[in-house]
């Protein structure tokens, strides 16, 4: 009797390399486009928002030196004590932090550059004593760590603009450049969004 | 003699370009569902922008219209749904949400919900109930003295101007689809002339 004998050829080692290569290439590539694509909408979401909180910044800092004139104040006053008299000004070269919050009207503080110091919080739940239909359970963006933790960082850049004459004693704090600076933070990667105005004495 | 593919070997390179086929598809959906998505944000923002530049517009020629606020105001944080503007020339103008107004996120899909101006007689909307929904719209209003003798404390704002809350949900939202999920909650604040 006559066995045939045919030999099977088999992949190799290296072949079935080769090929588990170029598709672990190919599915990461898919991979790689689709989170770049996803990354790239929630940049869209999250840029629009921090645009928007810069901007409620500096209208919030044009309502305090409006505010600074009607209760008599200098117009670059940060501060004043009970007794109205001020205690603090604005300066060139430091940053400060400007929010409404839900029960006091607004409060104005120095703060540093640190994301952590100047980071937003969203108010959940205060106003369901109010029974108001629908209940807002989600707003007001302040630095009140009681709320819910948010992505956003937020504070004002103040620079100097005006350039005193040499041996004068003027105010080299009389036009001040502002930059609402708001930060945002997500998967370890922060960007930012800086808005530029300027503040001066308007009266 | 020539080499020939077993069936067996056919089937596996067969049943292995499906599979690849299929998840190129699902990628395929994917991306035209992102591409949907990015369409909705930027309509989004499109509204946003519409809708803050004419507050902004009418800011400059109005004030805050403190007579036509209920007294408890001060109990509510000074939120009130409506904003109430006067002008020198005694005319008035009203902004407030109208339609079928819900935080539900059902009513989204069927109802409407939109931000309309109310200046004397005239109305006109100012967000579009077709592209957007509505799910929350708030003014604080700063500063709201209720004895009107403007005894507010040093804390205060004296100056009149009020905080936008809103929010707005792309018309085209749909549960299933995640990808028409497009809403921004918004908060700015506009400041009126001293």
């Amino acid at each position: 009797m006559i066995v045939s004998r045919r030999r099977k050829s088999a992949l190799t080692l290296i072949e079935v390399l080769i090929a588990t290569l170029i598709f672990w290439i190919w599915i990461l590539t898919i991979i790689s486009v689709i989170s770049k694509n996803i990354s790239f909408i929630d940049q869209i979401k999250l840029k629009t928002t921090a645009s928007f909180l810069a901007k409620d910044s500096l209208e919030l800092l044009y309502a305090h030196r409006n505010t600074n004139f009607l209760r008599s104040a200098p117009w670059n006053c940060v501060a004043i004590n009970s007794s109205y008299d001020c205690i603090d000004y604005f300066s060139a070269n430091e940053n400060y932090r400007i929010s409404i919050s839900l029960t006091w009207s607004y409060q104005i503080s120095p703060t540093t550059t640190n994301f952590d110091d100047n980071r937003l919080y969203f108010s959940t739940g205060s106003t369901k004593a109010l029974n108001w239909t629908p209940l807002i359970d989600h707003f007001l963006y302040s630095y009140d760590k009681t709320g819910e933790i948010t992505y956003f960082s937020r504070y004002l850049q103040f620079q100097s603009l005006y350039q005193a004459p040499t041996n004068s004693n003027a105010d080299t704090n009389k036009v001040l450049k502002v930059n609402s600076v708001v930060k945002y933070q997500k998967w370890a990667l922060t960007w930012e969004v800086v808005l530029e105005s300027i503040i001066w004495n308007i009266k | 003699m020539k080499k020939l593919f077993t069936l067996i070997e056919l089937l596996i390179a067969v049943v292995i370009v499906a599979i690849l086929g299929i998840l190129v598809f699902r990628i395929y959906i994917q991306i035209s569902y992102l591409s949907i998505k990015v369409e909705n944000e930027k309509n989004l923002s499109n509204e946003l922008l519409f809708l803050t530049q004419n507050i902004q517009n009418i800011t400059q020629w109005y004030k805050l219209n403190f007579d036509a606020y209920s007294w408890t105001l001060a109990d509510k944080f000074w939120l009130s749904p409506v904003l109430y503007l006067s002008g020198n020339d005694s005319s008035n103008v009203s902004i407030y949400s109208t339609g079928s107004c819900s935080s539900a996120i059902s009513s989204i899909k069927t109802g409407t919900c939109w931000i309309q101006m109310k200046k004397d007689n005239q109305i006109i909307d100012i967000t579009d109930p077709a592209k957007t929904y509505v799910t929350k719209l708030y003014f604080k209003i700063l500063p709201y003295d209720t004895n009107k003798s403007y005894g507010l404390t040093f804390n205060q704002i004296y100056s009149e101007s009020f905080t936008l809350f809103l929010s707005l949900y792309v018309k085209r939202y749909d549960p299933l689809f995640r990808p028409f999920d497009v809403n921004i909650d918004f908060q700015n604040t506009f400041t009126l002339g001293i």
